[in-house]
């Protein structure tokens, strides 16, 4: 049976908009969507040379066991 | 906070306007239709929103680029910035050392010190993008981005480089000169409060012993520089270069490599300033540099004040990133009658126009990142550092 494709874009908008509210959202026997933000950090390559890496706001699954 | 199974049935009915029952029958069959794919080992896809997968018997969820862009739209279209001057030079077979995450992650406040000059910094950038270490960061795109600013980097390279070489060979000579010649230093001091009498100083010692007294005062001079650049790294003056291009101007480069954004304008009024003392010689030498120095710089590049429009160059500390300009607007007028030097910069990402809002005008990163602990609190954790361009 196909699922409604309405829902799923529900779906998608309901977790990006609580994910970057930095909600969890736990979805039962699947897993949880968490908001995770990477600071900025300094980054050398095997040269010498060194870059600021710019910070960067993701979502991250951890699995359900 | 932790949206779990009710709440999530809730929203999702708020979000679709259907029924509880409709809601919660369509989201088992997702959750029972994931959960099959991973049984079988494939993946699943939701448009828009991302791919579930079986990965070393794992569940896995690879987001969509569009998800990917919604959540990180705060910082989207940052790219890597160049540290110039940051650069260690790999010697021989020795390892190279791997990257502090927490220092970093700090913003690592005065790492940059810890790094020596090269120009070859930007010479080796082609050799250098196959040799990206293994990154800290899930980001598969982050190499990509770091690509296309090393290629920006290359078309145009900063002024800010500097030359190794001659900064040893500017630091061996002035080793010699404190190790040998303090009566020098003494005599420069008094000849030094003005370009003119340095000239005189020259032209008499020409006539006594015309190489040796020479040397000496390219000596003295090159002492002079690099003792007032010392006293800009330890942080006593904004900026150096004043006396150096007065009296010689080859080691200027030498000895300030980051002060590459001098105008010319501000160089002749430097030089007049620096001529003025000639009539207070009672006035000490380090009075004078301090007065030189401290002025110009504290106008050029800063924290507070007003933002100086003749800096294309340099470092912002970005606090708010908005699509809405008169919000944007709004934050930097409230920044700026809070005393600092605020700044709307635009970014395209994706076709959309971001308005970044930076407080202080910077040379260096390092001196951005010092300011960060000058900001006003609420911004401390949440901003980055950007060039400004």
């Amino acid at each position: 049976m196909a699922m409604d494709k309405e829902f799923l874009k529900a779906f998608s908008e309901v977790i990006r908009e609580e994910v970057t509210r930095k909600n969890d959202v736990y979805l039962e026997g699947v897993g949880r969507f968490e908001f995770e933000h990477q600071k900025q950090f300094q980054k050398q390559y095997d040269s010498g040379r060194v870059v600021m890496m710019p910070p960067k706001d993701t979502i991250t699954f951890i699995p359900e066991n | 906070m932790t949206i779990d199974k009710e709440q999530l049935i809730s929203l999702l009915e708020e979000k679709t306007g259907s029924g509880r029952e409709e809601v919660e029958s369509q989201l088992s069959k997702l959750i029972n239709r994931i959960q099959k794919a991973a049984e079988e080992g494939k993946s699943f896809k939701v448009e828009g929103f991302g791919t579930f997968s079986m990965e070393e018997g794992n569940l896995q969820f690879k987001p969509e680029d569009t998800l990917e862009t919604e959540i990180n739209n705060k910082y989207a279209g940052m790219k890597p910035i160049e540290l110039i001057g940051a650069f260690k030079e790999p010697e021989g077979d020795k390892e190279v050392p791997e990257i502090d995450l927490s220092e970093s992650e700090s913003v690592g406040t005065g790492a940059e010190g810890k790094w020596t000059f090269d120009t070859e910094a930007t010479e080796d950038a082609k050799e250098e993008k196959s040799k990206i270490e293994s990154q800290p960061e899930k980001d598969e795109g982050a190499e990509s981005e770091v690509e296309e600013e090393l290629e920006r980097i290359e078309e145009a390279p900063g002024p800010e480089v500097s030359d190794t070489s001659d900064q040893q060979e500017a630091e061996e000579v002035f080793d010699a000169v404190f190790g040998t010649a303090d009566e020098d230093i003494d005599d420069s001091k008094e000849g030094e409060s003005s370009g003119a009498e340095k000239k005189e100083e020259e032209v008499v010692a020409e006539e006594k012993d015309p190489i040796g007294t020479i040397l000496i005062a390219v000596v003295v001079a090159l002492v002079i520089g690099i003792g007032g650049w010392f006293i800009y790294d330890f942080g006593f003056s904004g900026s150096t270069g004043t006396k150096i291009a007065q009296t010689s101007p080859q080691p200027t480069e030498t000895v300030d490599p980051q002060d590459g954004n001098t105008q010319p304008k501000e160089e002749s009024a430097q030089d007049e300033e620096a001529v003025e003392p000639e009539q207070q010689s009672t006035v000490s030498k380090e009075e004078e540099d301090t007065g030189t120095q401290s002025n110009i710089p504290q106008n050029r590049y800063g924290l507070h004040g007003e933002p100086n429009q003749s800096i294309t160059s340099g470092y912002t500390i970005v606090v708010h990133s908005l699509r809405d300009q008169q919000k944007a607007e709004r934050n930097r007028q409230q920044l700026q009658e809070a005393g600092f030097r605020a700044l709307i910069s635009q970014a395209q990402v994706q076709g959309v126009t971001y308005y970044r809002v930076g407080v202080g005008q910077f040379q260096n990163v390092s001196d951005a990142q010092q300011a960060v602990d000058e900001i006003p609190e609420r911004y401390q954790d949440n901003n980055f550092i950007k060039r400004i361009q």
